[in-house]
Protein backbone atom coordinates (compact mmCIF):
# COMPACT_ATOMS: atom_id res chain seq x y z
CA UNK A 1 0.00 0.00 0.00
CA UNK A 2 1.34 3.39 -0.69
CA UNK A 3 2.64 5.50 2.15
CA UNK A 4 0.33 7.85 2.23
CA UNK A 5 -2.88 5.82 2.07
CA UNK A 6 -0.94 3.06 5.15
CA UNK A 7 -2.46 3.98 8.81
CA UNK A 8 0.29 4.93 11.28
CA UNK A 9 0.67 3.55 14.26
CA UNK A 10 2.18 3.83 18.03
CA UNK A 11 3.91 2.22 20.37
CA UNK A 12 3.05 2.85 23.78
CA UNK A 13 5.46 1.63 26.40
CA UNK A 14 3.93 0.45 29.68
CA UNK A 15 5.19 -0.37 33.36
CA UNK A 16 2.77 -2.60 35.14
CA UNK A 17 2.17 -2.44 38.76
CA UNK A 18 -0.86 -4.51 40.48
CA UNK A 19 -1.67 -6.58 43.32
CA UNK A 20 -1.20 -9.97 41.77
CA UNK A 21 1.07 -10.12 38.64
CA UNK A 22 -0.71 -9.79 35.20
CA UNK A 23 -0.86 -12.60 32.10
CA UNK A 24 -0.80 -11.43 29.28
CA UNK A 25 -4.51 -12.00 28.36
CA UNK A 26 -5.32 -10.44 31.24
CA UNK A 27 -3.51 -7.13 30.17
CA UNK A 28 -5.02 -7.58 26.46
CA UNK A 29 -9.16 -7.86 28.40
CA UNK A 30 -7.80 -4.43 30.39
CA UNK A 31 -7.22 -2.83 26.86
CA UNK A 32 -10.60 -3.96 25.40
CA UNK A 33 -11.96 -2.57 28.62
CA UNK A 34 -10.69 0.82 27.66
CA UNK A 35 -13.80 0.98 25.42
CA UNK A 36 -15.23 1.98 29.20
CA UNK A 37 -13.31 5.05 29.07
CA UNK A 38 -12.63 6.05 25.04
CA UNK A 39 -16.25 5.58 24.17
CA UNK A 40 -17.85 3.03 20.93
CA UNK A 41 -17.35 6.30 18.78
CA UNK A 42 -14.28 7.00 19.23
CA UNK A 43 -12.60 3.31 20.09
CA UNK A 44 -12.22 2.87 15.87
CA UNK A 45 -9.45 5.98 15.90
CA UNK A 46 -7.71 4.40 19.24
CA UNK A 47 -8.02 0.42 18.45
CA UNK A 48 -5.45 -0.56 21.07
CA UNK A 49 -3.86 -3.75 20.60
CA UNK A 50 -1.08 -5.51 22.94
CA UNK A 51 2.19 -5.70 20.44
CA UNK A 52 4.88 -7.55 23.51
CA UNK A 53 4.27 -8.51 26.70
CA UNK A 54 7.01 -9.14 29.39
CA UNK A 55 5.30 -11.11 31.71
CA UNK A 56 8.51 -11.32 34.22
CA UNK A 57 9.19 -7.97 34.37
CA UNK A 58 5.70 -6.74 33.96
CA UNK A 59 5.77 -4.61 31.27
CA UNK A 60 4.43 -4.19 27.58
CA UNK A 61 4.01 -2.34 24.59
CA UNK A 62 0.79 -1.47 23.24
CA UNK A 63 0.00 -0.61 19.55
CA UNK A 64 -2.72 1.88 18.95
CA UNK A 65 -3.50 4.44 15.64
CA UNK A 66 -1.17 7.83 16.17
CA UNK A 67 -4.73 9.71 16.54
CA UNK A 68 -5.59 8.42 19.03
CA UNK A 69 -2.30 8.32 21.39
CA UNK A 70 -3.74 11.22 23.81
CA UNK A 71 -7.44 9.13 24.54
CA UNK A 72 -5.25 5.76 24.76
CA UNK A 73 -3.19 7.23 27.47
CA UNK A 74 -6.33 8.72 29.14
CA UNK A 75 -7.96 5.60 29.44
CA UNK A 76 -4.82 3.98 30.39
CA UNK A 77 -4.55 6.75 33.38
CA UNK A 78 -8.13 6.45 34.38
CA UNK A 79 -7.78 2.97 34.84
CA UNK A 80 -7.69 1.49 38.47
CA UNK A 81 -9.45 -1.70 38.65
CA UNK A 82 -9.11 -4.96 36.64
CA UNK A 83 -11.58 -7.83 37.75
CA UNK A 84 -10.56 -11.06 37.99
CA UNK A 85 -12.33 -14.47 39.32
CA UNK A 86 -14.79 -11.81 40.67
CA UNK A 87 -12.62 -9.92 43.10
CA UNK A 88 -11.44 -6.36 41.81
CA UNK A 89 -7.66 -6.01 41.75
CA UNK A 90 -6.08 -2.41 41.66
CA UNK A 91 -3.66 -1.82 38.87
CA UNK A 92 -1.77 0.94 37.62
CA UNK A 93 -0.67 1.17 33.74
CA UNK A 94 2.30 4.04 33.51
CA UNK A 95 3.13 5.00 29.70
CA UNK A 96 7.07 5.62 29.37
CA UNK A 97 7.87 6.21 26.29
CA UNK A 98 5.84 6.26 22.80
CA UNK A 99 7.64 5.46 19.44
CA UNK A 100 6.62 5.20 16.11
CA UNK A 101 8.87 2.17 16.43
CA UNK A 102 8.28 -1.02 18.29
CA UNK A 103 11.94 -1.77 18.22
CA UNK A 104 12.62 2.64 20.10
CA UNK A 105 9.84 1.37 22.36
CA UNK A 106 11.50 -2.08 23.51
CA UNK A 107 15.03 -0.24 23.89
CA UNK A 108 13.29 2.20 26.04
CA UNK A 109 12.00 -0.89 28.18
CA UNK A 110 15.25 -2.04 28.25
CA UNK A 111 15.00 -5.42 25.71
CA UNK B 1 13.88 13.03 36.46
CA UNK B 2 12.50 16.16 37.41
CA UNK B 3 11.51 16.64 40.93
CA UNK B 4 7.76 17.25 41.77
CA UNK B 5 5.32 17.19 44.46
CA UNK B 6 2.20 15.76 45.67
CA UNK B 7 -0.06 15.16 48.70
CA UNK B 8 -1.05 11.57 49.78
CA UNK B 9 -3.17 9.47 52.52
CA UNK B 10 -0.58 6.59 52.97
CA UNK B 11 2.64 5.57 54.06
CA UNK B 12 6.01 5.99 51.25
CA UNK B 13 9.50 5.63 52.28
CA UNK B 14 12.08 8.52 51.38
CA UNK B 15 13.86 6.06 48.70
CA UNK B 16 10.33 5.15 47.16
CA UNK B 17 9.75 8.60 46.85
CA UNK B 18 13.32 9.73 45.41
CA UNK B 19 12.78 6.41 43.11
CA UNK B 20 9.70 7.94 41.71
CA UNK B 21 11.61 11.60 41.53
CA UNK B 22 8.63 12.69 44.02
CA UNK B 23 8.38 14.54 47.19
CA UNK B 24 5.24 13.87 49.05
CA UNK B 25 3.34 15.70 51.94
CA UNK B 26 1.13 13.67 53.92
CA UNK B 27 -2.50 14.90 54.22
CA UNK B 28 -2.58 14.64 57.74
CA UNK B 29 0.50 16.69 58.40
CA UNK B 30 -0.87 19.70 55.96
CA UNK B 31 -5.31 19.40 57.14
CA UNK B 32 -4.40 22.49 59.02
CA UNK B 33 -3.18 24.47 56.09
CA UNK B 34 -5.91 22.87 53.65
CA UNK B 35 -9.18 24.53 54.67
CA UNK B 36 -11.85 21.78 52.76
CA UNK B 37 -15.55 21.85 52.08
CA UNK B 38 -18.60 23.47 50.42
CA UNK B 39 -18.17 27.05 49.05
CA UNK B 40 -20.04 28.42 51.80
CA UNK B 41 -17.52 27.00 54.53
CA UNK B 42 -14.57 28.11 52.55
CA UNK B 43 -15.55 31.92 52.43
CA UNK B 44 -16.01 31.77 56.43
CA UNK B 45 -12.10 29.71 56.60
CA UNK B 46 -10.48 32.41 53.74
CA UNK B 47 -8.52 34.02 55.89
CA UNK B 48 -6.97 31.39 57.98
CA UNK B 49 -6.61 28.40 54.90
CA UNK B 50 -3.02 28.47 52.72
CA UNK B 51 -5.27 26.53 50.20
CA UNK B 52 -8.67 25.83 49.68
CA UNK B 53 -10.32 22.64 48.36
CA UNK B 54 -14.00 21.84 47.51
CA UNK B 55 -14.82 18.48 46.67
CA UNK B 56 -18.09 18.96 45.03
CA UNK B 57 -16.08 21.84 42.78
CA UNK B 58 -19.09 24.19 42.95
CA UNK B 59 -18.56 27.27 41.02
CA UNK B 60 -19.27 30.55 43.76
CA UNK B 61 -18.63 33.73 42.29
CA UNK B 62 -17.88 35.40 45.55
CA UNK B 63 -15.84 32.53 46.62
CA UNK B 64 -13.51 32.86 43.57
CA UNK B 65 -13.61 36.73 43.57
CA UNK B 66 -12.42 36.77 47.23
CA UNK B 67 -9.88 34.00 46.75
CA UNK B 68 -8.66 35.35 43.68
CA UNK B 69 -8.27 39.07 45.53
CA UNK B 70 -6.26 37.29 48.56
CA UNK B 71 -4.05 35.11 46.45
CA UNK B 72 -5.57 31.59 47.29
CA UNK B 73 -4.64 29.15 45.68
CA UNK B 74 -7.48 26.30 45.00
CA UNK B 75 -6.49 22.41 45.15
CA UNK B 76 -7.15 20.32 42.20
CA UNK B 77 -7.27 16.25 43.66
CA UNK B 78 -6.73 13.79 40.70
CA UNK B 79 -8.28 10.79 43.08
CA UNK B 80 -11.70 12.30 42.35
CA UNK B 81 -11.34 11.73 38.78
CA UNK B 82 -10.58 8.04 39.39
CA UNK B 83 -13.56 6.96 41.21
CA UNK B 84 -16.49 4.85 39.49
CA UNK B 85 -18.86 7.29 37.73
CA UNK B 86 -16.48 10.34 36.86
CA UNK B 87 -17.83 11.87 34.19
CA UNK B 88 -20.02 13.90 36.64
CA UNK B 89 -16.78 15.07 38.26
CA UNK B 90 -15.36 15.70 34.82
CA UNK B 91 -17.92 18.12 33.91
CA UNK B 92 -17.84 20.00 37.03
CA UNK B 93 -14.43 20.24 37.46
CA UNK B 94 -14.11 21.49 33.71
CA UNK B 95 -16.32 24.16 33.92
CA UNK B 96 -14.80 25.08 37.70
CA UNK B 97 -11.50 25.39 35.52
CA UNK B 98 -12.89 27.65 33.42
CA UNK B 99 -14.75 30.58 35.77
CA UNK B 100 -11.05 29.68 38.00
CA UNK B 101 -9.48 30.86 34.57
CA UNK B 102 -11.42 33.84 34.34
CA UNK B 103 -10.75 35.09 37.96
CA UNK B 104 -6.73 34.31 37.59
CA UNK B 105 -6.84 31.79 40.03
CA UNK B 106 -4.12 29.82 40.82
CA UNK B 107 -4.61 26.05 40.57
CA UNK B 108 -2.13 23.48 42.44
CA UNK B 109 -2.70 19.42 41.54
CA UNK B 110 -2.38 16.56 43.66
CA UNK B 111 -3.16 13.10 43.42
CA UNK B 112 -4.52 12.59 47.02
CA UNK B 113 -3.95 9.02 46.38
CA UNK B 114 -4.99 6.36 49.18
CA UNK B 115 -2.36 3.78 47.82
CA UNK B 116 0.59 3.52 45.72
CA UNK B 117 -1.59 2.16 42.49
CA UNK B 118 -3.58 6.10 42.99
CA UNK B 119 -0.33 7.76 42.21
CA UNK B 120 -0.47 9.99 39.33
CA UNK B 121 2.81 12.03 37.85
CA UNK B 122 1.93 14.92 35.92
CA UNK B 123 2.15 13.10 32.84
CA UNK B 124 -0.63 10.77 33.08
CA UNK B 125 -2.87 13.82 35.03
CA UNK B 126 -2.23 15.66 32.28
CA UNK B 127 -3.64 13.47 30.17
CA UNK B 128 -6.39 12.75 32.37
CA UNK B 129 -6.93 16.90 32.83
CA UNK B 130 -6.65 17.39 29.38
CA UNK B 131 -10.57 16.02 29.38
CA UNK B 132 -10.89 19.25 31.69
CA UNK B 133 -9.55 21.92 29.68
CA UNK B 134 -6.15 22.47 31.04
CA UNK B 135 -3.24 22.01 29.23
CA UNK B 136 0.07 19.70 29.84
CA UNK B 137 1.75 23.04 30.95
CA UNK B 138 -0.53 24.05 33.52
CA UNK B 139 -1.09 20.55 35.13
CA UNK B 140 3.19 20.64 35.28
CA UNK B 141 3.28 23.92 36.76
CA UNK B 142 0.39 22.90 39.39
CA UNK B 143 2.18 20.18 40.62
CA UNK B 144 5.37 22.21 40.86
CA UNK B 145 4.21 24.99 43.26
CA UNK B 146 2.28 22.81 45.83
CA UNK B 147 5.52 23.28 48.14
CA UNK B 148 5.48 27.15 48.21
CA UNK B 149 2.32 26.87 50.27
CA UNK B 150 2.86 23.65 52.61
CA UNK B 151 6.52 24.63 53.57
Amino acid sequence: MKPTLRENYRYVALEISSETPLAREDLARILEGTIEFIGKIHYPSVMPRLAYFDQKNQRAIVRCLNQGVDELKTALAMTTHYEKDNTKLRIHLRPIYTSGTIRKAKEKLGI
Amino acid sequence: MAMYYDIINFEISETEQKSLGIKCYQFKDCKDKIAIGSADRLIKSLRKARILYCPSYEISLELFAKAGAQNKPFLISISDLLKENSYLTIYRLSNFIRVARHYKITLIIASMANDIYSLRDPEEAASILRLCGMTREQVRYGFSILNRYLD
